[in-house]
C-alpha cells in the first residue's frame, strides 16, 4: 500500500468535478422510456455507453471486452425498457444489468477457476496506469464495501440506485459506506503518523 | 474520521483522477454508437415483425416459426442479427406466413419487417 503525498492532494482540491449523481429523471431517460425509438436510444446511448464503459473498464475489462458488455446491457436495456415501471429507478436498473453482465461473463469464461467470493465485481479493479490515490485508498477496504465506494464515486450513483442496484437495502449501503470513509480516514492517519 | 480530505466532493475528485486514463477515444465511441444502433434497429424489426405474426397466426405458431427461422440460420436472435443479417431470416417468416394466412400476409410480413 503506498500513499501518494502532496501533489495529488493539490490536483483534487484544485480539479473540476461534479458533486451531484444525475437526477433519475433526465430528459434523455425519459424520453426513451416514454418513446422507445432509434432517436431516443442514441441520446440514452451518448450519456449512457461512456458511464457503462467506465464501469467494466474499472473493474478488470480492457478494450474490446467492456465495448461488448456495455453494447450488450444497452440492447438489454432496448428490449426490457417497457418492463421497468418506475422510471426514476432507471440507473439502479441499468447497473444491476451490468452487474449481472459481469458476473454472467465472469462464471462463463473462468468457471473452474473462480471462487465465489472472487466473482464479486469488486474483485478486480483496473489498477490505474498511474498513481492514483483512489486506488491505493480502496485497496484497504473488503470487496462489499469496495464495489459500494466505487459505485458512489466512480459511477456516481445516488445512494437508492447503489441500493437498486446491488439488492440491498439503502440503510446498509449508506452504513457500508460510512465504514469505508473511516477505514480509508484511519488508514491515512496512520500514514500521516508514521511520517511523523 | 477526522482527516480534512475525506468528505464526497474530494472522492469523487480523487476518483475522476483515476477514471480519466480509462475514457474512451471519439474513434471508438462513434463506432460503437453505429453497432447498437444497427442492432437496435434488428431487434426492433424482429420485434414488429413478432407481433404481427401473432396477430395472424397466434402468438405460439409466432415464437414456434421465429425460432425455427432462427436455428436454420444458425442465429441467436438478441445477438447475431446485426452480424448475419435479418434479411434471409425476414424471407423464411415470410414464406411461413404465405403458407400459414396466404400470399398478402406473406407481403405484410415482408413490408413491416424491411
Amino acid at each position: 500500500m503506498t500513499f501518494v503525498g502532496r501533489p495529488h492532494i493539490f490536483y483534487i482540491l484544485q480539479s473540476p468535478f461534479s458533486t451531484d449523481s444525475p437526477p433519475a429523471t433526465d430528459s434523455f431517460v425519459q424520453n426513451f422510456l416514454q418513446e422507445p425509438g432509434e432517436s431516443s436510444f442514441g441520446d440514452l446511448f451518448d450519456q449512457v455507453y461512456p458511464r457503462l464503459y467506465r464501469y467494466f473498464a474499472v473493474r478488470g475489462f480492457v478494450g474490446d471486452s467492456a465495448a461488448q458488455l456495455s453494447h450488450d446491457v444497452l440492447l438489454s436495456v432496448f428490449r426490457n425498457s417497457s418492463s421497468l415501471r418506475d422510471h426514476s429507478k432507471f440507473y439502479g436498473w441499468l447497473f444491476q444489468i451490468a452487474r449481472n453482465a459481469l458476473l454472467q461473463h465472469r462464471r462463463k469464461n473462468h468457471r473452474l477457476d473462480f471462487s465465489p467470493n472472487q466473482l464479486d465485481p469488486a474483485a478486480f479493479f483496473t489498477p490505474p496506469p498511474c498513481e492514483s490515490i483512489f486506488y491505493d485508498w480502496i485497496q484497504c477496504l473488503p470487496e462489499d464495501e469496495r464495489e459500494i465506494c466505487v459505485l458512489r464515486y466512480v459511477d456516481d450513483l445516488d445512494y437508492q440506485s447503489i441500493s437498486d442496484s446491488v439488492g440491498i437495502p439503502m440503510g446498509t449501503v449508506k452504513w457500508k459506506l460510512h465504514q469505508a470513509k473511516s477505514k480509508i480516514a484511519n488508514l491515512l492517519n496512520a500514514e500521516v503518523g508514521v511520517r511523523r | 474520521m477526522n482527516n480534512p480530505l475525506l468528505n464526497d466532493t474530494e472522492l469523487r475528485a480523487a476518483a475522476r483522477f483515476y477514471l480519466d486514463r480509462l475514457e474512451l477515444n471519439p474513434e471508438d465511441l462513434s463506432s460503437a454508437r453505429a453497432r447498437v444502433l444497427k442492432a437496435a434497429r434488428c431487434l426492433d424489426r424482429a420485434s414488429r415483425v413478432h407481433s404481427l405474426l401473432a396477430l395472424l397466426c397466434g402468438e405460439n405458431t409466432a415464437r414456434t416459426a421465429i425460432q425455427a427461422s432462427a436455428r436454420r440460420h444458425k442465429v441467436q436472435l438478441h445477438q447475431d442479427l446485426p452480424a448475419l443479417g435479418w434479411k434471409p431470416l425476414l424471407r423464411d417468416l415470410s414464406h411461413i406466413a404465405t403458407e400459414l394466412c396466404g400470399k398478402p400476409a406473406g407481403q405484410l410480413i415482408w413490408e413491416i419487417g424491411q
